[in-house]
């Protein structure tokens, strides 16, 4: 647990910035809300009709805009997809690319640890730190909802933030695979850009209608905000989906990792 | 020699990096022969020096050795363990300085002697020694180190564990020559102690000062293994010959086997580079009326670059 635990001390000021500032979305969205309320919000409902917005929206373009719990999951769900796709393209992918770049791997892998755990180590303090996102949302949500005297349920808010940290985990090991896989960073960041990025757009593209059948092999189909709502809490089947494909990655990742040559 | 005495044994050694591939006509592989056929052994307690310029070799034959490379033919084995198959084992027992030294730059020397002692302990007494040998701020971070103070870094996390084996690429690159002189004792302490030592330089005098026995790789071959003491007694000799009368000429001097090169210092003076056997030579100028002769040791870089052109 060494690598683990120093990198979660040393990370520790990007770890809890990154997640605090991107939560900040929340009270944000609570200090609009009042002057949101009526007339716009009913303004706003009608644009979300549109065909283009709703393909953008997804599931959550469905959510009752009239009501702070629809104004908050619409709002907290696109903010968290697009944190979502640039922090798992950009942060697991150079967990092993950074190091090759900096040339560190060299002394730190002549020392007695199976270079899958030294990975694995790293990959954890990634995962944890990614509570965070979870946790700062949920205490501001908590603080927002009391202080404008609305209602959110609580243990929805709980299974979708879990949804959004599960995504993390499936995304940020797709592209720790790609890290592994190409050794250097503009290749294994490129890997990665594409990898979660077609995923993206094929939901978006799925979410037309005609084209439904491509969010079937998309990370970002399953567990996703709108269906948690409309589920009233976890769908089991799609957490399967999203934590074995995430499983898979990573122990394909660790695999390569631990047999690759490191010609660099 | 028995393997129990042997740390080290690179048999056959091949690596080769990529392939050739055309489509179209135009090259978009190159397969380029990093090593090959490399063979030697590094013996218990002593400083092995591995000399050649760059792009000989050196580093792949080192990362072969790591095992960072997979190696297309040929085995090592280290401490008569198979490099790939026991790499963890053999790594509780080593201690490296990449050439191209780089370090976690948001740890200071501390914390990376504190990360990495949970892997492989540290010898605190030793360790003691070390801070004391080397005078660099183990407070700083590693950012804030000049390269030569970074390597100071690498060496202390090299030898604090006082490992049975050293894998020093370029150890002294960087440092001034009081800490290079610093290191080159620390390390005749240690093989005193019965540690081994692989150390690649392009510091000359510092291989001579300081190996028991060099190997020389050119473009991927090792082309020779030999002791640091023979090397410069017996295969290349500085002969200086005055003579009182007739001079030889240089054509005929040449055409000795051993010598390797003749110019004319002066008028009646010659200087000759002999190597391995002076007696064909001493023979040949039996029939002169010499003035002077002076025959000297070559220092290893004039050994070096003979090799070289």
């Amino acid at each position: 647990m060494r690598v683990y635990l120093k990198n979660l001390r040393k990370g520790w000021k990007g770890g809890i910035i990154t997640p605090f500032f991107v939560s900040l979305i929340v009270p944000l969205m609570a200090g609009i809300w009042p002057s949101m309320k009526g007339d716009l919000v009913a303004a706003y409902s009608d644009l979300l009709q549109s065909p283009i917005y709703q393909a953008l929206l997804g599931q959550l373009g469905l959510l009752d805009m009239t009501t702070w719990q629809g104004v908050f999951y619409m709002y907290v769900g696109i903010c968290m997809e697009w944190a979502i796709i640039f922090i798992a393209i950009l942060i697991p992918a150079r967990i092993v690319a950074g190091e090759v770049d900096k040339n560190t791997l060299d002394v730190t892998l002549s020392y007695p640890i199976p270079r899958w755990r030294y990975l694995l180590e790293k990959f954890g303090v990634h995962v944890t730190y990614n509570i965070l996102y979870g946790v700062f949302i949920y205490i501001f949500a908590v603080v927002s909802t009391n202080s404008l005297g609305e209602n959110l349920d609580m243990t929805v808010l709980i299974h979708a933030l879990t949804g959004f940290w599960l995504w993390l985990f499936a995304l940020g090991a797709l592209s720790l695979l790609c890290g592994t896989l190409f050794l250097e960073s503009n290749r294994a960041l490129s890997a990665s850009g594409a990898l979660i990025v077609t995923q993206y757009i094929m939901t978006r593209l799925g979410d037309l209608g005609e084209l439904s059948f491509l969010k079937d092999y998309t990370v970002f189909n399953y567990l996703s905000t709108g269906t948690i709502l409309a589920n009233g809490g976890m769908p089991m089947g799609e957490l399967a989906v999203v934590v074995g494909v995430g499983l898979v990655a990573l122990v394909i990742a660790l695999y390569v990792f631990q047999k690759r040559e490191l010609a660099f | 020699m028995g393997s129990s005495e042997t740390v080290l044994e690179v048999s056959n050694l091949t690596k080769v990096y990529g392939r050739d591939l055309e489509i179209a006509g135009r090259r978009l592989g190159r397969r380029v022969v990093g090593a090959k056929d490399v063979s030697f052994s590094v013996r218990r307690g002593e400083i092995f020096g591995f000399l050649g310029p760059n792009g000989a070799g050196k580093t792949t034959t080192m990362r072969s050795i790591l095992d960072y490379l997979h190696i297309q033919e040929g085995t090592v084995t280290v401490f008569g363990m198979d490099h790939h198959r026991d790499a963890l084992e053999i790594r509780r027992r080593i201690g490296y300085v990449p050439g191209d030294l780089s370090l976690y730059e948001n740890f200071t020397g501390n914390e990376l002697i504190d990360y990495y002692g949970g892997f492989r302990p540290i010898d605190t007494e030793y360790l003691r020694e070390l801070r004391s040998v080397f005078r660099v701020d183990l407070t700083m971070k590693v950012k804030a180190l000049s390269s030569g103070n970074r390597q100071q870094v690498g060496l202390i996390l090299a030898l604090a564990s006082k490992p049975d084996f050293l894998i020093l690429d370029e150890p002294t690159s960087g440092l001034d020559p009081l800490m290079a002189a610093s290191a080159h004792r620390l390390l005749k302490e240690l093989k005193a102690e019965g540690k081994t030592v692989f150390l690649s330089s392009h510091d000359l005098a510092e291989v001579q000062a300081v190996c028991d026995r060099i190997g020389i790789i050119k473009e991927g071959e090792m082309i020779l293994v030999e002791e640091v003491e023979n090397l410069v007694s017996k295969f290349l000799q500085n002969v200086r010959v005055s003579f009182t009368s007739e001079v030889p000429d240089i054509e005929a001097l040449e055409a000795i086997n051993s010598v390797i090169s003749a110019e004319v210092e002066d008028e009646d003076t010659l200087l000759l580079k002999v190597k391995e056997d002076i007696n064909e030579l001493l023979r040949f100028l039996t029939n002169y009326e010499l003035d002077r002769l002076s025959v000297q040791d070559a220092t290893l870089e004039e050994i070096f670059l003979q090799y070289y052109q």
